[in-house]
């Protein structure tokens, strides 16, 4: 009997303390914000967008503002999941590709009503960049940022110890490999010690781009892939595979954990890659990390027949049409996306404005490393996209990027790959409905 | 007669000494293995951001970076404390993060749940009879073969539609009602080694079926209750798509979603990532060291007492 | 199924009681979201708009195939640019495009499928479809090849890390269940991998160690066996030794089954031990007779268990290839592809449908298993 009145008492008080916790769990809940707002980033990127928003709520009290932080990774997973059981936020923010697929889909709300009652201007933003976010004469997001994955960094210390000239923006293929040849250094065993070149994730579509290749025959509206009967493609992807098997100036994948770019960019920052290929935004972190050698960019260097394009990168904010306090929304969106959030972003120099003044100003181009840095704004000239269809990222990721891998590992020859891709793409045209 | 048996217990401990010498060489070459990953996350938790990939490989950093400890701790944001119950630690004197208090009572009442409403379940499934026990207990394995991605979003919208999202509670509550199958799976495998004859025996002395769990089987158990609430604690410690995909408001955000902070877009801090995941690993490893010796007791009786 | 007796019928209602939290559990939080799952198989759903229904149209797109047959074979010498074929019958088939072939090449021109031709080169083509090609003659085009590519690569790691696994852990647990000195250090030490969880961070640690250049597992391997570094396996970054990358990954969790097993242990009486030495038993029958039928309840727990999970194997997947399946789609396992159908790709009832067919292939493989149970000795095993 005793025993079972203790045991009885213990449940009891664990009944208490759960209850206890229930309610207080129950109770955990955001205090009534009306606008919510999702994004990714780091600490520093989001600190930026904290900083904006309590500005505007300052300037707006009527308004307050719930920021919801997502791990890249898992952004679209969240997003959806949110979106389907309709606690979706108000305010998203998306990047040049997963912005295609929620469009598509039918998921922004068009801002050109919102644009014209407030004359808001577009002049500023860089033409390349809000044609990306416009679709038939509609803006669906205003730009944040734009990202041009055409930045090659360069050490100065292995160009010197080369006695090779700095790489000037104007450079080809040709020079590039020819540079690349001599920077190769290697030990008394024939070990590699200094690779010439590097990218910071499998980065094939500049060299695609530069080659003269595209993907389908239209970017807004694709019917057809053409990116295997392309000689673009055959040339630009056999290239990049020769610099690993060929001329051997780059790391093959094997001599790399690299599925996805882990530990590129600490290659070089301990020089042991002499150039390596991304965007700006690795600035900050070699601006901290590299104390041994100076460094610079270049921009990406011109295809064999003369024609500089490269993918790029880049970010906005758009209205879900599920919102319901879409009027606020525009408001906040015009504040974290105008001047004032343009010009906190460059000012921790984390990515490139997508308003041109803010990017041509000193606070853009502050002097710090990279000297070059006006670069960027020139390159935006030249950025591609890949074509919007429902299916675009199925078929980048599900049928031509296996089939590279192997080009990557030396298994196929670009031709190869080309031959084994067309059939495949033929069954899987762009879907755009 | 001495000569001979003299011979026979020197061989038998030379062959005990012999297979002792063995374990222990398999003991340790095994347990070189199972640390060497944790040796090089020690070791990169303590490097400059140049050190972490240096070709070949920097086993001991000079000098030891023992700051990225504290730098993991407060840049990460993941101790912040800014919210009113903390105010309450603080005053106290101690101060405690939200993400880790977060953790804590997630694990604590998630592992109280799923141990003794598992034991309950299984109990009824290893020990009772009942029309329809055979099929239940294929339905409740079942749930074991749907991956969470897909019932992901139905469940998500059956838990906003009860209000509990951005709540603990659709991470507790399914600890209370049954802790899942594979718990109530281990169970019920465990009850089954005990002889029925113990619960004739109870019956006859005119004991209830709850009497008969909580009085005589479940002592008997604490091997397997151990080894569920050990499951049970580290699981929901390091859940990460649970609390990523329930919770929302910074106050509510757990540990495992802290280390994201790490690792943005652009770039990762390796050497902080490493510090910061020893430092959540650290309570768990804890509680393990302490906790083993009340149900590893080497070679042990259970009495038919 | 009978009426009860009042005493079963009293047995059913306690028992029922017991199991009431599980039966709320499952009819109101667990039941629905899986139902829900197994509907929406039957419809196309990506998440931001409507939900259509379409029939068995996902079956379709997951199981057909084209067939397609071999009519000619052709030999080329170089530079060549093939617009149209003729055939040794003498009929002529327009390409779709222009194909160019580089080297010297056999290429054989299938006819069949969406495009009506199609010309395969013979150096490329491997696995099961390219054997069809080369023996018989035909080759099938599925509707989905990366499903079948999924199911073969789950199964592949299923059926090599599951036997391994337990033997490893059994072997383990036994080790440890000795008492030697400062044993209990020793199971720390062996679950601690399990405790670290599968994160980034681990993600980076295990990427490393795989590294072909310049990580651990390499260059243990070339000082124990004296295979110079760049021979040896490039793990992660190889199509071929991806899948046994991550089995071998998978041994470090060997200490959770471990401590099953040990708990499992400590439930075998001691007397049994006592009387099998009193009858002579030296120390391999006493643990064939003695240990294995006491820890077989807790060895098919751990069997059923591990195929369940090791089917729907996606967390260190995920982290290790971010989220793409490996070099060519090698690692691609089936709950990865389901991930990715559902989020990448927005076709949530496909995806559905895929993880309706990996749940019946694993319900089968559980149902068999506990029809072939008779080996396992429950000592209080009650009947219906």
């Amino acid at each position: 009997m005793n025993r079972f009145k203790r045991g009885g008492l213990f449940l009891v008080g664990l009944l208490l303390i759960v209850g206890a916790f229930g309610l207080y769990a129950c109770g955990k809940r955001g205090e009534g914000a009306n606008l919510k707002i999702s994004s990714w980033g780091d600490l520093q990127e989001n600190q930026i967008l904290v900083d904006l928003i309590a500005e505007f709520e300052k300037a707006n009290p009527t308004i307050k503002v719930d920021l919801q932080r997502i791990p890249f990774g898992e952004y679209t997973t969240k997003l959806l999941t949110q979106i389907a059981a309709g606690s979706a936020p108000d305010v998203i923010f998306v990047e040049t590709n997963n912005f295609v697929d929620m469009y598509l889909r039918d998921a922004f709300e068009p801002l050109n009503p919102y644009i014209q009652a407030d004359n808001f201007s577009l002049a500023d933003y860089y033409p390349q960049v809000l044609d990306r976010f416009t679709a038939n004469n509609n803006v669906y997001a205003i730009p944040r940022d734009t990202a041009p994955i055409c930045v090659i960094y360069y050490n100065k210390k292995a160009f010197d110890a080369a006695k090779l000239p700095y790489p000037s923006d104007d450079w080809d293929w040709a020079q590039f490999l020819a540079d690349g040849q001599k920077l190769v250094k290697k030990d008394a065993t024939g070990k590699v010690t200094q690779w010439a070149f590097i990218d910071d994730w499998t980065m094939w579509e500049p060299w695609l781009y530069s080659a003269g290749g595209k993907w389908a025959d239209d970017v807004k509206k694709p019917t057809k892939w053409v990116v295997a009967e392309d000689p673009g493609f055959v040339a630009g992807v056999q290239f990049r595979a020769d610099l690993m098997h060929k001329y051997k100036v780059m790391p093959a994948p094997s001599s790399l954990s690299s599925m996805g770019g882990m530990g590129t960019s600490d290659l070089f920052e301990n020089g042991t890659v002499a150039m390596f290929l991304s965007g700006l935004w690795k600035t900050p972190s070699f601006r901290d990390h590299i104390k041994n050698f100076n460094w610079d960019i270049a921009m990406f260097p011109k295809g064999p027949t003369g024609v500089r394009a490269f993918g790029t990168g880049g970010s906005g904010y758009g209205i879900l049409k599920s919102s319901q306090h879409k009027q606020d929304a525009w408001k906040l969106i015009k504040y974290i996306a105008g001047i004032a959030g343009a010009k906190k972003l460059a000012q921790t120099g984390l990515a490139q404005p997508a308003m041109i003044s803010v990017s041509d100003s000193p606070d853009f181009l502050d002097g710090k490393d990279p000297k070059n840095k006006k670069m960027v704004l020139e390159a935006v000239k030249y950025v591609k996209y890949q074509p919007m269809a429902k299916n675009t990222s199925e078929v980048f990721y599900g049928v031509i990027n296996p089939v590279l891998d192997k080009v990557w590992n030396g298994t196929l020859t670009a031709a190869q790959a080309a031959e084994i891709l067309k059939p495949e793409l033929a069954t899987k045209p762009p879907i755009t409905q | 007669m001495s000569q001979p048996q003299n011979n026979f217990w020197d061989s038998k401990r030379r062959q005990e000494r012999i297979f002792k010498i063995i374990f222990t060489v398999i003991l340790v070459l095994g347990a070189v293995t199972m640390l060497a990953p944790l040796a090089w996350m020690l070791s990169t938790s303590l490097k400059t951001p140049t050190q972490v990939f240096a070709s070949p490989p920097i086993w001991i950093p000079s000098p030891l970076q023992w700051s990225n400890y504290p730098t993991a701790w407060s840049v990460s944001g993941i101790f912040a404390t800014d919210t009113w119950y903390f105010l309450w630690i603080k005053m106290r004197g101690i101060t405690f993060s939200t993400y880790a208090w977060n953790t804590l009572v997630i694990s604590v009442l998630g592992t109280l749940g799923t141990t003794l409403s598992s034991a309950l379940v299984a109990f009824a499934f290893a020990r009772l009879r009942f029309p329809g026990r055979d099929t239940l207990f294929l339905l409740c394995l079942a749930t074991l073969m749907v991956p969470a991605q897909v019932t992901m979003i139905p469940s998500f919208i059956l838990f906003k539609t009860l209000g509990w999202y951005d709540t603990f509670l659709p991470l507790i509550v399914p600890a209370w009602l049954g802790g899942g199958a594979y718990n109530i799976f281990l169970m019920r495998q465990f009850f089954m080694t005990i002889p029925y004859e113990l619960d004739e025996a109870a019956k006859i002395d005119g004991c209830s079926n709850l009497g008969l769990f909580w009085n005589i089987l479940l002592p008997l158990c604490k091997p397997a209750l151990a080894t569920v609430a050990i499951f049970s604690f580290v699981y929901n410690w390091n859940d990460f798509l649970n609390p990523l995909i329930y919770l929302d408001s910074n106050a509510n955000k757990t540990l495992a979603i802290g280390l994201t902070n790490f690792v943005s877009l652009y770039g990762q801090d390796y050497h902080l990532l490493m510090a910061a995941s020893l430092i959540i690993s650290l309570p768990i490893i804890l509680i393990f060291l302490a906790g083993q010796k009340h149900f590893i007791k080497g070679i042990v009786t259970t009495g038919l007492k | 199924m009978a009426t009860l007796t009042p005493l079963r019928r009293k047995e059913a209602i306690s028992a029922y009681l017991f199991i009431a939290p599980f039966l709320l559990w499952l009819i109101f939080l667990m039941g629905g979201p899986i139902l829900a799952a197994f509907f929406l198989s039957f419809c196309e759903w990506d998440l931001i708009g409507q939900l259509h229904y379409v029939g068995f149209h996902n079956f379709n797109e997951m199981f057909g195939f084209a067939k397609l047959t071999s009519v000619h074979q052709i030999i080329t010498q170089g530079p060549v640019t093939l617009t149209s074929i003729t055939t040794n019958a003498g009929a002529v088939l327009t390409l779709p495009s222009p194909s160019v072939f580089q080297e010297p090449a056999t290429l054989a021109v299938l006819q069949g499928g969406p495009s009506g031709v199609m010309i395969q080169n013979l150096a490329t083509v491997h696995g099961f479809l390219g054997f069809l090609l080369k023996t018989f003659g035909f080759t099938l085009l599925p509707n989905d090849p990366r499903f079948w590519s999924a199911m073969y690569n789950t199964a592949y790691i299923t059926f090599l890390s599951v036997p391994i696994g337990m033997v490893l852990s059994v072997v383990v647990a036994l080790l440890m269940n000795q008492k030697l000195k400062g044993i209990e250090a020793y199971r720390a030490i062996y679950y601690l991998p399990s405790v670290l969880g599968s994160g980034v961070a681990m993600a980076v640690l295990w990427k490393w160690i795989f590294n072909a250049d310049s990580g651990l597992l390499n260059y243990f391997l070339s000082m124990i066996t004296g295979i110079p570094i760049s021979e040896c396996p490039k793990w992660l970054a190889s199509e071929a030794w991806a899948k046994p990358a991550l089995i071998i990954m998978g041994f470090w969790n060997v200490g959770s089954g471990m401590i099953i097993y040990l708990a499992g242990l400590q439930g075998i009486p001691q007397t049994h031990y006592e009387a099998a030495e009193i009858d002579g038993a030296n120390l391999w029958q006493q643990f064939w007779n003695v240990t294995l039928p006491g820890l077989s309840p807790v060895i098919f727990f751990n069997l059923i268990i591990s195929i369940v999970f090791s089917f729907q194997i996606f967390n260190q997947v995920y982290v290790i290839t971010d989220g793409l399946g490996g070099p060519a789609d090698s690692t691609l396992v089936m709950v990865l592809y389901i991930y990715q159908k559902a989020f990448k790709y927005y076709q949530y009832g496909y995806a559905s449908a895929l993880s309706l067919v990996l749940f019946a292939v694993i319900m089968v493989a559980t149902w068999v298993q506990f029809k072939y149970s008779k080996w396992v000795h429950y000592e209080g095993e009650l009947k219906k």
